[in-house]
C-alpha cells in the first residue's frame, strides 16, 4: 500500500495528515466518520478527521462545545462498528451570569449511528446538580469537500469548483459544493429541536456554521438534542436531483459473516482478537449489497484495491470462500481492456486501485481506475486456482475462463517486458506509482548502499507468484480438459524455478535478493519478500530451511514480527513505511511459507510474536503496520502514526496464521481435506473449527495439544468428503 | 420523535435505566421506527393502545410494575394481547413467559442482535 507518492507529486504536496492513532471510527458501506475520542472532528484538524463518502470529506469539522469549552471524555465505544457511544462530562464552568458549575456534575451522552448515506446523532444533557443550570451548547460544523488525496497530503489542489455559502432555513443547514467533475456534493443537517440560532460563514474555502442552543436543565433533569446528517452526490447535468433512496436496514448486519467457518479456542484473549478481526472484515465491506468488496483500509484506502482484496481473500479463503468468489468476479469485470499508459493499463491486467473522488474523476490523479500493480494479475490467477481447490466450483472457472485467458496473455505481452521469463514493472503513467509491488512507496525498493533501484524491476516475490500462478492455471486448464496447454504451463514453471534460483540467490548472504534492477543486477538488500517465495513453492527444497531461518534472525525478526527490511541495511528505518516496519499480512504469508518449509518451531515464534503484539493495540485490532523497533528495546510494539485501522489484510492475517498451524489444505475436487502436520502454538491448548466448507461438504474439527504433539479429531462431517493426514504442505 | 410516516411501525420501549432506554430509542428511531420510551411499567398498556404499538421491548426489573406483571397486564387487554414482546433483561431466568414473548435478549446485548430481533418480530 502506498504511503508516499513519486517525487513529482511530493514536491508540491500540502501538509500531510499527522496522527490518527487514537481515532474513533464508525462505518457502514461507503460512509465513515473518523473522529477523536470525544466524537469530535475539530475545526481545522490536520488528522484527517471528518465524515467521508466515496473519497470525499463531506464534513471536516463536527465539534461540540458546552459554554464554549470542550467536554471531558468518560467513555468512548464503537463496539457495534456502525454506532458509537460517548459519555462526556463538563470541566469547571463559570457561566455568563456568574454561576459556577463544578466539574463532572453535568453529563452528556452522545450516540451516533451510520446507516445508508446518513448519520443520526443524539445528544442528551443531564444535570446532576441540586440547582438548575442554563447552558450554551454549540455544534461547530465545517465542510471542505476535500478529496482524500488532498486530506492525506499527497496532492495539492490549486483550482477548485464552486463552494456555495452554507444555507440555513427551518432547522435545516446545507453545505454544497459544485465540483469541477460536474458533481454536486452536499451535506444536509437537520436539527431537532430547532437551534436557538445558527450562524454561517462563507463563501470561503471552507464554509463553517455554528448551531447554538440555549438549554435549561432542571435539577436532575435532562434534555435531548438530535440531528441527522445526510450526504448526497449527484450529477449537475441531471434535470432533477436523484430521488432519495430508502436507506438499507441495519438488521442483518452480521449476515455476511454467517456462512464462514467458525473458530473457537481455549484462549479467551485470542478469541477476542479473532472476533474483532471478523467484525473488521464486515466493517470494511463497501460497494453495493449485491456486489460487495472489502475496502483495503480506513481512512486512506476506503476503496477497492486489487492486491489488497486478493491477498485478504486468499488468506481468508478457508474461512470464507464466498468472499473470494465475489472478489474474483468484481476484479474480472474491471480487468484491463486497453493499452493506456496514463493509467498503466494493459489488456488483461487486474487493477490496482479504484478511486471515486473529484480528483480521480477529473483525471488529476490516474486512479479511477489505476492499473499500476505488477502482482494483482498473478494473485488473481492464484486466487482462482485456490478457490477451485477449496470449493471445486468448476462453474466459476468456466465463467471466468476468458478472464483467465486474458490474464495469462498479459503475462507474456506486458508482464514480461524483455522476454527473459521474469515479470517486471516500470511505471508509464506520469503520476503513477514508481514501485508496483506491495512495497509501493517511491523508496520501497533500495540497493544495499541506499540507492533507489531503477526500473524495470523484477521483484523476488512476484516471480514466486508467477510460478504459483502458472501451476494454478495448469490445474484449472486440466479441469477444463485443456491438457496440452496445462502441460506447457507446468514445463514453463519448472524452467522459471531453475532460472529464479540462479538469478536471485545471493551465495554470500545465503538468501534471495529482493529484486533484479534495470541492468539485471541483484538488488542485494535483505528483506521479508523472500518469505513469500517460500510459500509459493519456487524455493528449491534444499534452500527452504536456510531461507526460513534467515527470516527469523534478529535483524529481521523484531520479536513482534518480521520487518520489511533488515535493520543491518543502510536504508533501514524502524518507522519507514516499507523500510523497516512490520506488516501483519506480510507476516501471515511468511507464516504459511514457514509451514511449507516444515519449520513449525519458527512458525510458532512468529505467531506468538504477532499474538503478543495484538494485545497492545486498542480494541485488540492489528493495524496496517507498526514500527520495527526491537521487542527488547521497549517491550511493546510502537504504533505507526498514520497506519490504517482497521486494514483488511491485517484482519485476515489471523486466518493465515491459523491455517498454517492447523495445517488445512482443502482439495475439494478430490473430495478431500488434507491436514498437514497440525501443530498448535504454545498459547493455544485446543481449537475447534466448525462448518469448514470443502466443496459442498462441511467438516467440524477439534485440535488438542498434548505436550509437544497436536491431535486432531473430526467431530462431524456433512456431505461426501474425507479427511487425510499428510506430511507435506503442497497445494499441487 | 418525528411525525409518523405511512407504514411506519411503532415500538414501545419499557426500560428504567435511562442510558439503555435512550440507546434503544435512538437506535430504533435511526433505523426508521417510531419509538415511545417509558421509564417504568405503570402505563404500558395505555401506551400500547394510544400509539397502536406493533411491538414492545420490555425490561423485567422495573419500578412500580415489574416486567412479569406488565406481561400479565398486556395479556388481559384485548388490543394489547396480540402485540409481540421482546424481553430485554439481565435477569431473564425470572421471566414468567407468556405467548406474547417472541424473543428474549440478555443484557448486555449486542445492538445488531436487538435490530435483528426487532426486524424479525415485525416481519413475522
Amino acid at each position: 500500500m502506498r504511503e508516499s507518492e513519486p517525487p513529482l507529486l511530493q514536491l508540491d504536496a500540502p501538509p500531510s495528515a499527522r496522527d490518527i492513532r487514537d481515532a474513533t471510527l464508525i462505518k457502514e458501506r461507503d460512509v465513515f466518520l473518523l473522529t477523536d475520542l470525544e466524537g469530535n472532528a475539530p475545526l481545522g484538524n490536520t488528522n484527517g478527521f471528518g465524515l467521508y463518502l466515496r473519497d470525499t470529506r463531506f464534513l471536516s469539522g463536527y465539534e461540540l462545545a458546552i459554554a464554549g469549552l470542550r467536554p471531558t471524555i468518560l467513555l468512548s465505544s464503537t463496539r457495534s462498528q456502525f454506532m458509537s457511544a460517548q459519555v462526556l462530562t463538563n470541566p469547571n464552568l463559570v457561566l455568563p451570569d456568574g454561576q459556577r458549575v463544578a466539574e463532572q456534575t453535568l453529563q452528556v451522552r452522545r450516540y451516533r449511528v451510520v446507516r445508508g448515506q446518513e448519520i443520526a446523532e443524539s445528544l442528551t444533557f443531564q444535570n446532576f446538580n441540586s440547582f438548575a443550570v442554563e447552558l450554551e451548547i454549540a455544534l461547530h460544523l465545517a465542510a471542505d469537500f476535500a478529496d482524500i488525496f488532498e486530506v492525506r497530503g499527497i496532492v495539492r489542489v490549486d483550482e477548485r469548483g464552486v463552494m456555495h455559502p452554507p444555507r440555513y432555513e427551518g432547522a435545516v443547514l446545507e453545505f454544497r459544493y459544485a465540483g469541477r467533475d460536474q458533481r454536486m456534493r452536499s451535506t444536509t443537517i437537520r436539527f431537532e429541536p430547532e437551534p436557538t440560532r445558527c450562524t454561517t460563514s462563507g463563501p470561503t474555502a471552507v464554509p463553517t456554521a455554528t448551531a447554538s442552543y440555549r438549554i435549561r436543565l432542571e435539577p436532575g433533569g435532562s434534555q435531548r438534542l438530535s440531528s441527522t446528517v445526510r450526504l448526497a452526490e449527484i450529477s449537475v447535468d441531471a434535470d432533477a436531483p436523484e430521488p432519495p433512496r430508502p436507506a438499507p436496514t441495519l438488521a442483518g448486519y452480521k449476515q455476511p459473516l454467517a456462512d464462514e467457518a467458525a473458530v473457537v479456542t481455549d484462549n479467551e484473549l485470542f478469541n477476542a482478537i479473532l472476533a474483532q478481526s471478523r467484525l473488521d472484515l464486515r466493517l470494511l465491506l463497501g460497494g453495493s449489497i449485491e456486489e460487495p468488496f472489502v475496502c483495503a483500509g480506513i481512512p486512506w484506502y476506503a476503496t477497492l484495491f486489487g492486491r489488497d482484496c486478493l491477498i485478504t481473500a486468499l488468506l481468508d479463503l478457508w474461512r470464507s470462500p464466498s468472499l473470494a468468489k465475489s472478489t474474483l468476479r468484481l476484479l474480472a469485470k474491471l480487468q484491463g481492456k486497453a493499452d493506456d499508459p496514463e493509467r498503466d493499463e494493459e489488456p488483461g491486467k487486474i487493477l490496482h486501485e479504484m478511486r471515486r473522488g473529484e480528483l480521480a474523476r477529473l483525471g488529476a490523479i490516474p486512479f479511477g481506475p489505476y492499473y499500476g500493480t505488477i502482482d494483482a494479475t498473478l494473485l488473481w490467477i492464484l486466487l482462482l486456482a485456490a478457490h477451485y481447490r477449496a470449493t471445486a466450483d468448476l462453474a466459476l472457472v468456466r465463467e471466468l475462463g476468458p478472464n483467465l485467458e486474458r490474464a495469462l496473455a498479459w503475462i507474456d505481452a506486458a508482464g514480461d517486458l524483455d522476454g527473459d521469463g521474469f515479470v517486471e514493472y516500470r511505471c508509464r503513467s506520469p503520476n503513477g506509482l514508481v514501485n508496483q509491488g506491495w512495497k509501493d512507496s517511491w523508496d520501497g525498493i533500495v540497493h544495499a548502499d541506499g540507492r533507489l533501484a531503477e526500473p524495470p524491476i523484477a521483484l523476488v516475490e512476484v516471480q514466486a507468484y508467477l510460478y504459483a500462478a502458472l501451476r494454478g492455471a495448469a490445474m484449472l486448464l486440466d479441469a477444463l480438459s485443456q491438457f496440452d496447454r496445462a502441460r506447457t504451463l507446468r514445463t514453463r514453471s519448472q524452467h522459471l524455478r531453475a532460472r529464479f534460483d540462479t538469478a536471485f540467490w545471493m551465495p554470500d548472504d545465503e538468501f534471495y535478493a529482493v529484486a533484479l534492477d534495470r541492468g539485471k543486477q541483484q538488488v542485494r538488500t535483505v528483506t521479508s519478500n523472500p518469505g513469500h517465495a517460500l510459500l509459493m513453492g519456487i524455493v528449491p527444497d534444499e534452500r527452504r530451511s536456510t531461507v526460513a531461518h534467515r527470516l527469523m534472525e534478529e535483524d529481521l525478526h523484531s520479536g513482534f514480527g518480521v520487518r520489511t527490511l533488515s535493520m543491518r541495511e543502510r536504508a533501514y528505518n524502524p518507522a519507514g513505511y516499507h523500510l523497516g516496519t512490520i506488516w501483519p499480512h506480510d507476516n501471515a504469508l511468511l507464516a504459511l511459507g514457514l509451514k511449507r518449509a516444515g519449520e513449525e518451531a519458527l512458525l510458532h515464534a512468529l505467531f506468538a510474536g504477532q499474538y503478543d503484539a495484538a494485545q497492545h493495540f486498542p480494541g485488540l485490532r492489528l493495524p496496517e503496520l507498526y514500527c520495527g523497533f526491537a521487542r527488547t528495546a521497549f517491550g511493546v510494539p510502537v504504533r505507526y502514526p498514520v497506519a490504517c485501522t482497521p486494514q483488511a489484510w491485517a484482519a485476515a492475517s489471523w486466518s493465515g496464521f491459523l491455517q498454517a498451524s492447523l495445517g488445512l489444505l482443502p482439495a475439494a475436487p478430490m473430495r478431500e481435506l488434507r491436514i498437514a502436520r497440525p501443530d498448535l502454538p504454545p498459547f493455544l491448548r485446543w481449537v475447534e473449527v466448525k462448518h469448514l466448507q470443502v466443496g459442498d461438504a462441511q467438516i467440524d474439527l477439534r485440535y488438542q495439544r498434548v505436550g509437544d504433539h497436536t491431535a486432531v479429531d473430526v467431530s462431524a462431517m456433512r456431505g461426501d468428503v474425507r479427511v487425510a493426514l499428510v506430511s507435506g504442505w503442497d497445494p499441487d | 420523535m418525528s411525525a409518523v410516516t405511512p407504514g411506519q411501525r411503532t415500538i414501545v420501549v419499557v426500560e428504567d435505566d435511562p442510558e439503555i432506554r435512550e440507546l434503544e430509542v435512538f437506535l430504533l428511531g435511526a433505523e426508521g421506527y417510531r419509538v415511545v420510551g417509558l421509564p417504568d411499567g405503570e402505563r404500558v398498556v395505555e401506551a400500547v393502545q394510544k400509539n397502536a404499538a406493533d411491538l414492545v421491548l420490555l425490561d423485567l426489573m422495573l419500578p412500580k410494575r415489574s416486567g412479569n406483571v406488565v406481561l400479565q397486564d398486556l395479556s388481559r387487554d384485548e388490543t394489547a394481547r396480540n402485540v409481540p414482546v421482546i424481553v430485554v433483561s439481565a435477569y431473564t431466568r425470572q421471566l414468567s413467559r407468556t405467548p406474547q414473548v417472541q424473543r428474549v435478549l440478555n443484557k448486555p446485548f449486542d445492538v445488531t442482535d436487538l435490530l435483528d430481533a426487532v426486524h424479525e418480530a415485525l416481519t413475522h
